[in-house]
């Protein structure tokens, strides 16, 4: 059994109690029952990077990845096309990706009980359903919190583009992600003023380091020393080598216009160069698929894009020997409705749709589960948006059963308690 | 009156208060009489909860240093991962082990005895000092001196000790022991571990382990004794939870099973008394029935004896308070409590300019200010958790109610009552705090969520756990919480449900295919049709995977709140299943047979509510020093009243007769000398209140701050505009025929405008504008914001005051404007100083530290700055202002 492996030891209840007494006092909680008696992962865990792929809007199914013959209007429009992997077809837009098929595992049996973009995105990112008294860290916060830091200057969770999401939940702020709003133009802020130079900027530092000491010398206290702290990592950052991968600019142009320049395509290229420096989670964002309004207007451009992004993305994992220690995750809040409705659109419909894996052990060219005859509902094998976050980390090597605890004392895990990862894919 | 202390605890004897018979007095129980003329009498001494039912304000504190005790840093460090509360009992255990004095910790405990009309009663609390007052040890040696006068004739000193014995295995000491501490979760209605403690035949059968509990005549083999007497540190302690029993509880059980364990009946579980009595004599309003406390003197009188509780406990502890600060301090400090920013350098200027400061008069004039209220906005909407959209509704017509509600000093208890109770259509500007449930939307899991917040924010009540099943570690039970959800079950919010024909019909006529834009019209015509319009209804049904005894799955059962006064409902005239569908009357308001919101509302927002005003003055109590006064904001006990129960219980007497004035009570705070004095580091040890806390700026506070430096009057705009435009579009359409509303959408550009042009619109988001404003954005938009940890408005009182790296960023790199050059053809307050003619290079230094750290540099700072910052072309004015709002300093309130 797998499984076994994800077992950290048993948290009694006594613990439990134990830690919320703690927090009820405002103490700093050593961890020691968090952290200390929880066993790594011994097999798996292949995934030093995580590349998290969020199609957002409701992504078709029936006209990508999950075309089925009984739906006419999918096969007349999505035309499907055949893939470098023996019974894989895919829609006639994804010409890149169909050559890449034979890294993705393909599990066209998600499914869930979601139907609004808000809460399906909540529960796609964190495994849990919104609600109004807590707020869950979605994957990338527990992947910094239980994974350990990145290697290099950078941090260890980086949101590129324009990809919402619940953020770091309850856990404190070091474990938030560092957004990158635009990804041609890296982290904010990090760059000094305009017309300072760099001798300037030094001066300006040992000046402030003087009138910080001088306050220190009477008031220190944990707010004074965390923000030493942090001054000296945000000018550590500044000044990394690290930072030269947020310079798309140091790219061929042919390679930049292979992955498209359009900000899904800086995305995937700046996430691979942050693979390269050890980045353990990024999250992407493609957006734009809620075609409630006829779904065949837009949706080819927007597939051109998000294929030749993943496409190159993917040539290059693979040809940099990279897509070993990396987990792609494609997937998106929920499917859109098998049959297309009076405005020749598609509903929301989180009780069929498609999401797929590569790289980190993960065995390619495989499907996994069924939907019905029109693609629209999940019949076999049924995978949940919790069961697809226990696969990443159970990829990660992250402790499935590890409890963490937020400020009330309730105990919450990194894929839901429910989470199932599926080892058959590796 | 003596205390002794003997092998079996604490043990007295007195006069009868009434006959004058000498009484022998039971350790345990706390309620006996005296034999020769029935008088009652109750007590307790082992409990940190008071053991008093009584009507009365004569009081005789009786303070006993205690001797020292064995310093034991063991079980010091154990100890602290217990809530305080627990620590009562191990406390008693310990101080027994004294005898050695040597490096010795004090142990202080008060008794107070009260005496009216002839009942007697003892209130002791053991003051822990756990680790925090080493240095105090030598002090102990006060044996015991009155502290609280007394009209009242106290107990007299003729008083001798006697010993009684634990009991000789009696059943009736038994009975309440194990009614207080055990049958809560081992009895009728809870089984924890499947043990029932309520029968002699539970006891026997024993629970999961299979085993009886107890083996009648052998108590050190009985497994209920082993558990009992285990060190309180044990994980398997019993009780769980609360305080582990007394060793002199604990020898009344072992006598008892050693007895034999005679039985009678069956046991219910014993709340232990929770009425505190606390008499505040020497109170400026003892015996009032009302004062008037709009009037500045009586604030001041009050603020005097808020001062004169805190040094009195203060000095029970052996602190002392610190001293006051300077005025510069005060002047930033109050500042950005009340208007939520730092003075500009014109305000900096004029309070120093007219003789002596005057600290109370700034905080009468900052409190009528338009910051108090932009800063009271900023904090309601993050206790509220205000989100600018939910669904399809924009939440500006509540956001803006809420901002009025603070304008007009709306009172506490109607604020919330408006908030709970609230219903009807949301465009209606009367109605408009039906915002709170749209905020929730309510679907899904939101309605138990929204109610747990409700129970949060109000009376500071956590049943969040009981949600889903018995709280594993409070007494809420599963079905005290659907009880409760009873009161707000069918609550229907949105329009969607009672208009869906209209609906259907406005979107066949709007919604052709591919037209996005009008399908932005259609949410605008949910916007307007939104609200919400079920009263409640009043009964729910228990969830379908119901677990306990005291239900079954699906039963229809009927609402009732958790404590406090019951709520009497009259069920004869509802039709809890009712559906609505006539739109007029849902737009209308709807109708209402039961109504449980406002049941919920009256009882919860009551002055008799025993949560609520505690909850209010805690949270005011915090928002002022910066930590609460009991518990924990959202969540606190019944029976605790905090670690100065006298300073709780005059707070909330002020509050109520204040009538819930918010801005009486905080100035009331603000004019205190202990809001004057130095602050404190939140770190370790306990925390008496005597000064405000040192606290990071929230993230509003330092937007405000900036434009505070760089603009000559941040406070533009504060308040204005009345109704939105979602109001005056509502009020056109109301009376419509649903083709005429149509006719209305259709038209929607040309009429919007007209509407838009009558309505008082809210000042816009811009760099000039504070930061309540921005704060309604979502998040992403108001990057700014986020950066510094501005509530997500998931959670209540959500913002983080945490450094993280992008901060330093922004404010190392962003070339946030500072008022050293002009800004367009506008000027600021520092550029006009600095660039007066008569400005030295000392000068120009001071300038800018007064408007950014609001007082005067040091002599070395002055110099620090001469030396690093004066080149060929005089003063580096920028650097010297970058690094001033880079400083610690700038980001720190103390």
């Amino acid at each position: 059994m797998k499984d076994l492996f994800l077992k950290s030891d048993e948290l009694t209840r006594r613990n439990v109690v134990k830690g919320l007494a703690a927090g009820l006092l405002g103490l700093h909680f050593t961890n020691d029952i968090a952290h200390g008696k929880t066993t790594p992962l011994k097999g798996g865990g292949k995934a030093k990077s995580v590349i998290f792929i969020n199609v957002s809007g409701g992504f078709s199914q029936v006209d990508s990845f999950d075309i089925k013959e009984a739906n006419k209007d999918a096969n007349k429009a999505s035309a499907p096309i055949k893939s470098n992997a023996d019974g894989i077809r895919v829609g006639k837009y994804f010409a890149g990706m169909a050559k890449h098929m034979d890294k993705f595992a393909v599990i066209n049996s998600m499914c869930h009980t979601q139907g609004t973009h808000h809460h399906a995105t909540y529960l796609t990112l964190t495994g849990y359903e919104s609600r109004g008294t807590v707020a869950h860290p979605e994957l990338g916060a527990w992947a910094s919190k239980l994974g350990g830091k990145s290697t290099g200057a950078l941090p260890s969770f980086v949101k590129i583009g324009n990809s919402g999401g619940a953020g770091r939940g309850f856990f404190s702020s070091q474990f938030s992600a560092l957004p990158v709003k635009d990804p041609t133009k890296g982290i904010q802020f990090v760059k000094t003023p305009k017309g300072i130079s760099e001798g300037e900027f030094k001066k300006r530092v040992s000046y402030l380091d003087k009138i910080n000491q001088h306050y220190e010398a009477k008031m220190k206290n944990n707010i004074t020393s965390d923000y030493s702290d942090i001054y000296d990592q945000a000018l550590k950052m500044m000044t990394s080598r690290d930072l030269a991968a947020f310079d798309l600019n140091q790219e061929k142009d042919s390679t930049r216009e292979r992955y498209g320049k359009d900000e899904f395509g800086n995305s995937c290229l700046l996430a691979r160069r942050l693979v390269q420096k050890g980045v353990r989670f990024m999250s992407l964002n493609h957006g734009g698929w809620d075609d409630h309004y006829g779904i065949y207007g837009e949706f080819k451009d927007r597939a051109v894009s998000l294929d030749q992004g993943v496409a190159a993305l993917m040539a290059d994992l693979k040809s940099m020997g990279l897509l070993d220690r990396t987990l792609v995750v494609f997937t998106s809040e929920f499917g859109r409705g098998a049959e297309l409705n009076s405005q020749g659109g598609r509903g929301h419909n989180p009780l069929g749709y498609t999401a797929m894996l590569a790289g980190a052990g993960i065995k390619g060219g495989q499907k996994y589960g069924k939907t019905d005859k029109m693609g629209g509902v999940a019949e076999e094998k049924k995978v949940h948006p919790t069961d697809l976050n226990a696969t990443i980390a159970y990829a990660m090597g992250l402790p499935l059963d590890h409890i963490e605890y937020n400020a009330t004392g309730r105990p919450f895990q990194v894929a839901n308690k429910t989470g199932k990862p599926l080892t058959t894919l590796f | 009156m003596k205390l002794i202390e003997t092998e079996n605890g604490l043990e007295l004897n007195f006069d009868c208060q009434s006959c004058k018979e000498l009484l022998e007095v039971p350790a345990e129980p706390c309620l006996f009489e005296c034999p020769s003329c029935a008088q009652e009498y109750k007590l307790r001494l082992e409990d940190g909860d008071v053991c008093v039912k009584a009507v009365g304000n004569n009081s005789i504190v009786v303070q006993e240093q205690k001797p020292t005790r064995k310093a034991n840093s063991d079980s010091k460090r154990k100890i602290r991962t217990k809530p305080p509360i627990s620590n009562t009992g191990r406390q008693v255990r310990q101080r027994r082990k004294k005898k050695s004095s040597s490096a010795a910790v004090a142990a202080s405990f008060f008794v107070t005895l009260i005496v009216l009309g002839g009942g007697v009663m003892w209130w002791k609390s053991l003051e822990t000092q756990e680790s925090y007052s080493i240095e105090t040890s030598q002090k102990a040696s006060d044996k015991s001196h009155a502290v609280n006068s007394s009209n009242a004739k106290g107990p007299s000193d003729n008083i001798s000790v006697a010993k009684s014995a634990p009991g000789h295995g009696s059943f009736s000491q038994v009975k309440n022991i194990f009614e207080e501490s055990c049958v809560g979760c081992h009895g009728a209605k809870r089984q924890k571990g499947k043990f029932r403690m309520d029968t002699l035949a539970g006891v026997l059968k024993g629970g999961s382990s299979g085993k009886p509990a107890i083996i009648k005549g052998n108590a050190s083999e009985s497994p209920l004794y082993k558990l009992i007497s285990l060190h309180a540190d044990d994980d398997d302690i019993m009780p769980s939870d609360g305080e582990p029993l007394t060793k002199h509880q604990q020898t009344i059980v072992k006598n008892w099973i050693n007895a034999g364990a005679p039985w009678e009946g069956t046991l219910v579980p014993k709340d232990k008394l929770k009425e505190i009595v606390i008499s505040l004599t020497d109170s400026p309003f003892a015996n009032k029935q009302s004062v008037d406390l709009s009037k500045v003197r009586n604030q001041e009188l009050a603020g005097q004896y808020v001062d004169s509780l805190i040094d009195k406990h203060l000095k029970a502890n052996g602190k002392e308070a610190g001293a006051l600060v300077s005025d510069e301090t005060f002047l930033r400090r109050v500042y950005l409590d009340i208007a939520g920013r730092i003075p500009t350098l014109h305000e900096y200027d004029s309070f120093f300019s007219f003789g002596k400061p005057d600290r109370y008069k700034l905080v009468d004039e900052l409190m009528d200010s338009p910051g108090f209220i932009s800063h009271s906005h900023n904090y309601w909407l993050d206790a509220l958790r205000v989100k600018e959209r939910v669904a399809k509704n924009t939440l500006e017509t509540y956001n803006n109610w809420i901002l009025q509600s603070i304008k007009q000093n709306m009172p506490f208890d109607k604020f919330a009552y408006n908030l709970v109770a609230s219903e009807g259509a949301y465009g209606d500007p009367k109605n408009a705090s039906v915002g709170y449930y749209l905020r929730d939307d309510l679907t899904g899991f939101m309605a138990e969520d929204s109610l747990s917040n409700t129970m949060q924010l109000f009376v500071a009540t956590d049943m969040l756990c009981a949600q889903c099943h018995d709280h594993p570690y409070k007494k809420w039970t599963q079905k005290d919480f659907y009880k409760l959800l009873a009161f707000t079950n069918g609550t229907n919010v949105n329009g969607r449900a009672h208009n869906h024909r209209e609906t259907k019909e406005m979107v066949k006529i709007l919604k052709p295919p591919s037209t996005p834009r009008k399908n932005g019209l259609v949410g605008f015509y949910k916007t307007i049709q939104a609200g919400v319009f079920k009263g409640g209804s009043g009964s729910i049904k228990l969830p379908v995977d119901y677990q306990y005894e005291d239900g079954k799955p699906n039963e229809l059962i009927n609402a009732q709140v958790p404590f406090g006064e019951p709520v009497k409902i009259d069920y004869s005239k509802t039709q809890p299943n009712r559906r609505y569908n006539d739109v007029n009357l849902a737009m209308k308001g709807g109708d209402n047979d039961f109504r449980g919101r406002m049941h919920l509302a009256k009882w919860m927002t009551s002055p008799e509510n025993p949560m609520f005003t505690k909850t209010i003055v805690n949270r005011l109590w915090d928002r002022v020093f910066g930590s609460p006064l009991v518990g924990k904001k959202l969540d606190m006990k019944e029976s605790d009243m905090g670690d100065n129960p006298a300073l709780t219980k005059f707070l909330i007497d002020v509050m109520k007769m204040a009538k819930y004035d918010q801005k009486v009570f905080m100035k009331i705070l603000f004019k205190t000398k202990s809001y004057q004095r130095s602050a404190l580091g939140l770190l370790e040890g306990k925390f008496y209140h005597p000064a405000p806390a040192v606290k990071r700026l929230t993230a509003e506070q330092i937007w405000d701050s900036l434009l505070a430096i760089r603009s000559k009057n941040p406070d533009l705009g504060v308040g204005e505009g009345k109704y939105t435009k979602y109001n005056l579009i509502y009020k056109e359409m109301v009376n419509m025929s649903p083709k005429e509303r149509i006719d209305f959408m259709l038209n929607r550009d040309k009429r919007l405008k007209e509407a838009g042009k009558k309505s008082d619109p809210l000042p816009r988001v811009a760099l000039s504008s504070k930061s309540h404003r921005a704060s309604m954005m979502r998040p992403g938009r108001a990057s700014f914001l986020n950066i510094y940890g501005m509530s997500g408005r998931a959670l209540i009182d959500g913002a983080i005051q945490e450094a993280t790296i992008p901060q330093a960023l922004h404010l190392m790199n962003n070339e946030l404007y500072l008022g050293i050059k002009k800004n367009g053809r506008s000027t600021s307050y520092l550029y006009d100083r600095l660039n007066q003619k008569s400005a030295t290079t000392e000068m120009k230094i001071k300038h800018i530290y007064n408007a950014i750290l609001s007082r005067n540099p040091t002599d070395s700072e002055v110099s620090l700055a001469k030396q690093h910052l004066v080149g060929s072309k005089g003063l580096d004015q920028e650097t010297l202002a970058w690094a001033l709002t880079n400083s610690h300093e700038f980001k720190i309130k103390r």
